[in-house]
């Protein structure tokens, strides 16, 4: 064959082409445009020849197709004539179409990672086996982030899956592994890598000995019409729900078929809709963060090759030790272990790490579902320490207990004496600035404090508070292991609440000084959840803790001169504790929010404020509060900002941070 | 053959002795073997990479799969680790001495050894004849042969087995020549009474005081926690058979695990390793060739301190094993000329087995460690630890105190 720059071909005895993707551009095997042209043009040749059977397959283990190649989806996002975009949509809906209309059958084998583009294509043949392994599962991220494919493969899967389990898939959190691929219907058989070759080979031979699976226009799909939004509402209760990005799409999506019945026509539609997504600003906004976060990423493996988080030297690498398992302890404690680092976690009380077991057990059998292994192989990780002894050799201490000052001063000094001199001390305070916190430590040039946004927010990206004194030896230990973890640390000056929470505590004092202006309860919520917020801020304080919230605005009070709003003292004198005590701004049963009938009749029939002054109100105090952190230069780029209040505020994604909202909302106003 | 090397106690944890319950969500023998061989390793500098050897002692426990290789790969020791099980009677005994003979003789370095007892592997075992009658099951042949077999069906397939695994291995054999022995030496059940009362008394006050041997909790997915050695005397109610020896006054089986860390001299200065104790020199011995009345502890003692050419007053503190506590008043009798032992004011000093229970193969481990803690407590010199399992086989070990 002529030279193919993104496959090997290989047509055997029998007829069978056998179709080896390889991209050698990037890692992940992501596609760009002239992927598809090449496709389409071998697809083209096959169809003339007399070709027994397509077999298509990955020439990685680790990886079968993903998603678009970031500098391609640059392009598409930022496409103002969107004419790029469709155009890239349509050739890959052609190629979908073309493959799916062979007459020969069409098999992909499916092996390590397999979203987006991957799942496209795949649903394009005729089969698709899948093999076992750990490495293999299949996923759609891309709904979450705003934006499809495009290439028919939606409407293809609700073909052949029924839309509860297509939406169940698209929304899943943790991506399907071989298991659940059978079950739902999405493979045709799931099997040992060495024989999958095999048994595609078999299927091609005898047609007969496999069933073909079944493409319908699903039942469901006639009801559709009555509302998009009901069977939104009807995803079976184990999904989370879906963000607001990824409602949208699935919205867009469910009104095509609405329009056009699941067909043919549905697939070819899905075109307009994924060029339509992909520049809405939205989308665009939340692509910037993603692409925000992996350049930095990328910069760090760059800088460091061989250290780059691997699992391979894990037992070899750091030990780390958790003093205080508290839910922040736990967290962390369960993310080292499920990424394979020994850590060893201390309470002083019994009762405290006895929860660790269950609760780390349930996490993991989540996280490895069908896999006993892997969820001891984690479990082995962890070692509850009741005497404190890991601390010695520890090489990377973190102190969870907490947020008091006291309390943490003579934690950090114990801690100061009994570790090894080289280890790194990590505090995960949320105020508290670290020179205060370190003023008695022997050495304070080792302790560097690390927020990872828990249990709010289970983002990537995590904020690392480095004090000037620290030295680069810990900041890069501290670093790697952040990275580990797979998170993302940007780093942050330590001044008093740093940055995160200076920011949110901007946003729930701002919240609490409209309520206490005589607004009501319902319509902050209301504005709050309108501006596209993940949290509303009462139900936020309530999470938190009342106390805890407001030992951290005296906290900033006392060094930033921030208001401490009354209602809030008030709240906590009265002894209302928040979400954990069943009772803060709400009521709670069970941990769910519950509303009595007085109060319900009270909330429809309150006097409804301006919701727009609320919201205006809110986003300045926001915006103002980033501009000031940004003017004394906690971190050292606008973009980190917006990174930050993203992942550790609940700002909308769609909006892409405050201080990337002013800027295009004074651009496009002027 | 190169001069023998010095072994190093460098550390050892323990978990709580259980008493067996069937209600109880319990560990498996390997998981309990995790349990306290990860925390004897989260305590070193080195990690699971650097060990050399894991020896895995269990009486209990199905032994048709390598625990220790199990083990070892469950902590990501590196691949040329050597391990080995030991199974059957006296399994502690023989996987310690395994132990030390290899960094004594074989040039190792770190050693971990370990015993685990859990009883759960067989909370019932088919009697022989069910099994066969399973066997016959399986080899018929056609729904006529099938129906045979299930015609052949009896009641009396169902009885219990009659060897239970609960109980001591060799217990009846021991029982016997126990009870002789106390009759011998004039040893009255009441006495036996009143020594199992002290020895509880003595483990109660090293339990307020802390002063048991660095014990690791055990904790369970549902939230429990087990911190201490379970309580297995019942002081409430009097035992009213006629027999000598009633299941008062005898050591019973627990379950639970122990993990030791030996390490050479060489190790001990490479990673600056905290040392317990050394471990000087152990010997064997049988009681069932002569007649044991002749030597003071016993066989295995005797040997030992000629050996080391020490006398009985020179050993600061002893840890027997007590199957029974015919076997400590036994000693305490034949010790008339040391006024020490005659008082027990030396001998098992926190409690023994009769008021911890006793796994049977972990019970060898916990001797060790409480005695390298008691000696260093109390600033001591020399120690032995010694044990009479129920076939006879006599083992003693002299333990020194590391300070100089």
């Amino acid at each position: 064959m002529s030279d193919l720059e993104y496959f090997k071909l290989k047509k055997d005895a029998n007829g069978i082409v056998w179709l080896t993707m390889h991209i050698t551009e990037n890692e992940r095997h992501e596609i760009n445009a002239a992927f598809l042209y090449e496709f389409l043009e071998l697809i083209g040749g096959i169809k003339e020849k007399g070709v027994k059977g397509l077999v298509i397959c990955s020439d990685k283990s680790d990886v079968f197709l993903t998603g678009v190649e970031s500098e391609t989806l640059d392009l598409l996002a930022n496409d103002e004539t969107s004419q790029k975009s469709m155009g890239f949509f349509s050739l890959g809906n052609q190629l979908c179409r073309h493959i799916e209309r062979l007459e020969c059958p069409t098999i992909a084998i499916i092996e390590g990672e397999c979203s987006g583009a991957g799942v496209e294509i795949a649903m394009a043949c005729d089969y698709r086996i899948i093999v076992d392994s750990y490495s293999t599962h299949l996923s759609y991220p891309q709904i979450a982030d705003g934006y499809h494919i495009g290439f028919g493969g939606i409407t293809r899967l609700v073909r052949q899956l029924g839309f509860n389990k297509t939406l169940s898939f698209l929304n899943a959190t943790n991506p399907y592994h071989a298991g659940l691929c059978i079950e739902t219907g999405l493979a045709s058989a799931a099997i040992a890598s060495y024989k999958a070759k095999w048994l595609a080979e078999q299927w091609i031979n005898q047609p007969d000995s496999v069933e073909k699976p079944k493409r319908g226009k699903p039942l469901v799909a006639k009801i559709l019409p009555l509302s998009s939004t009901i069977a939104l509402t009807s995803l079976s209760g184990n999904i989370k729900a879906p963000s607001a990005l990824a409602l949208n799409v699935l919205e867009t999506l469910i009104d095509t078929w609405t329009a056009q019945g699941v067909d043919a026509d549905a697939q070819h539609e899905e075109v307009t809709t994924a060029t339509s997504l992909i520049s809405s600003q939205a989308t665009r906004n939340k692509l910037y963060l993603k692409s925000l976060l992996k350049t930095q990423e990328q910069k760090y493996k760059q800088s460091h090759p061989i250290n780059n988080g691997s699992s391979d030297s894990r037992s070899t690498s750091q030990r780390i030790h958790i003093l205080g398992s508290g839910t922040m302890g736990k967290y962390i404690a369960k993310l080292c272990a499920l990424h394979g680092l020994q850590v060893s976690i201390y309470d002083i009380r019994h009762a405290a790490l006895a929860t660790v077991l269950g609760e780390s057990t349930t996490f993991f059998k989540a996280a490895f579902p069908r896999h006993p292994e892997r969820v001891q192989q984690a479990l082995d990780n962890i070692t509850l320490d009741v005497h404190n002894v890991g601390v010695k050799h520890a090489d990377i201490i973190i102190e969870s207990i907490p947020e008091d000052k006291h309390a943490k001063l003579s934690l950090l000094l114990e801690i100061d004496k009994a570790s090894k001199q080289t280890s790194c001390i990590i505090t995960t305070t949320s105020s508290i600035p670290l020179d205060e916190l370190s003023k008695d430590m022997v050495k304070p040039e080792r302790l560097v404090g690390l927020n990872l946004f828990n249990p709010l927010f289970d983002s990537t990206a995590v904020e690392l508070m480095i004090s000037d004194c620290v030295t680069d030896a810990v900041v890069e230990l501290a670093q790697s292991f952040t990275y580990s973890i797979a998170r993302v640390p940007i780093p942050v000056k330590s001044v008093p609440g740093f940055l995160s929470t200076r920011l949110l505590m901007a946003y729930l004092i701002e919240s609490l000084m409209i309520y206490q202006s005589g607004v009501s309860l319902s319509d902050i919520e209301h504005a709050a959840q309108e501006l596209g917020m993940a949290y509303t801020p009462f139900e936020l304080i309530d999470e938190l803790g009342l106390e805890e919230c407001l030992k951290v605005a005296e906290a900033l009070a006392d060094r930033l001169g921030h208001d401490v709003p009354h209602s809030l003292m008030q709240k906590v004198e009265q002894g209302l504790k928040g979400k954990q005590a069943g009772e803060g701004f709400y009521h709670y049963k069970n941990g769910h929010r519950y509303f009595s009938l007085v109060e319900r009749v009270r909330r429809k029939w309150a006097w409804k404020s301006d919701i727009k002054a609320i919201q205006k109100r809110l986003l300045e105090k926001m915006i103002n509060e980033c501009r000031e952190c940004l003017n004394i230069a906690v971190v050292d780029h606008a973009d980190w900002v917006d990174l930050l209040i993203v992942s550790g505020v609940g700002f909308s994604e769609g909006r892409g941070g405050a201080l990337k909202y002013l800027d295009y909302t004074s651009k496009s106003s002027e | 053959m190169p001069a023998a090397k010095t072994v190093y106690l460098v550390d050892g944890t323990r978990t709580p002795f259980l008493v067996q319950s069937p209600d109880k969500q319990c560990y498996s023998a390997l998981d309990l073997a995790m349990v306290v061989a990860r925390i004897v390793l989260v305590q070193q500098p080195f990690s699971a990479q650097n060990l050399d050897t894991i020896v895995l002692a269990s009486s209990l426990c199905d032994n048709s799969v390598d625990l220790a290789q199990q083990l070892a790969q469950r902590l990501h020791c590196s691949g040329d680790v050597s391990t080995l099980v030991q199974t059957g009677e006296s399994a502690g005994l023989k996987a310690f001495e395994y132990a030390s003979q290899q960094i004594a003789l074989n040039q190792k370095q770190l050693v971990l050894v370990g015993a685990m007892d859990a009883f759960q592997a067989h909370s019932f075992v088919m009697n022989k004849s069910l099994n066969s009658w399973v066997k016959r099951w399986k080899g018929a042949k056609g729904i006529g042969g099938k129906f045979k077999a299930l015609v052949a069906l009896h009641t009396q397939h169902f009885g219990f087995s009659e060897e239970s695994l609960s109980e001591y291995p060799g217990f009846s054999n021991y029982q016997e020549s126990a009870e002789k022995k106390a009759i011998k030496q004039g040893i009255s059940k009441d006495q036996m009474t009143e020594y199992v009362q002290l020895s509880l008394r003595r483990l109660q006050y090293a339990q307020r005081n802390n002063l048991i041997a660095s014990l690791s909790p055990l904790f369970y997915q549902d939230g429990r926690v087990i911190n201490r050695d379970e309580s297995i005397i019942n002081t409430e109610h009097a035992d009213a058979s006629s027999a000598i020896l009633t299941d008062d006054n005898m050591a019973k089986a627990s379950e639970g695990a122990a993990m030791l860390l030996l390490a050479s001299e060489e190790a001990v200065n490479q990673y600056k390793l905290p040392v317990l104790a050394k471990i000087t020199s152990s010997t064997w011995g049988d009681c069932s060739q002569k007649n044991s009345t002749d030597t003071r502890i016993n066989d295995a003692v005797e040997q030992l301190l000629a050996h080391n050419k020490l006398s009985l007053d020179q050993i600061d503190y002893w840890e027997c094993n007590e199957a029974s506590a015919v076997d400590i008043l036994t000693i305490q009798q034949q010790c008339q000329e040391d006024p020490k032992i005659s008082s027990l004011s030396n001998v098992n000093i926190d409690g023994g087995t009769l008021a911890l229970g006793s796994p049977p193969s972990a019970n060898v481990f916990r001797m060790v460690m409480q005695l390298a803690h008691i000696l260093q407590r109390n600033d001591a010199k020399q120690g032995v630890v010694t044990s009479t399992s129920s076939n006879g086989l006599e083992y003693a070990l002299l333990l020194e105190a590391a300070h100089e």
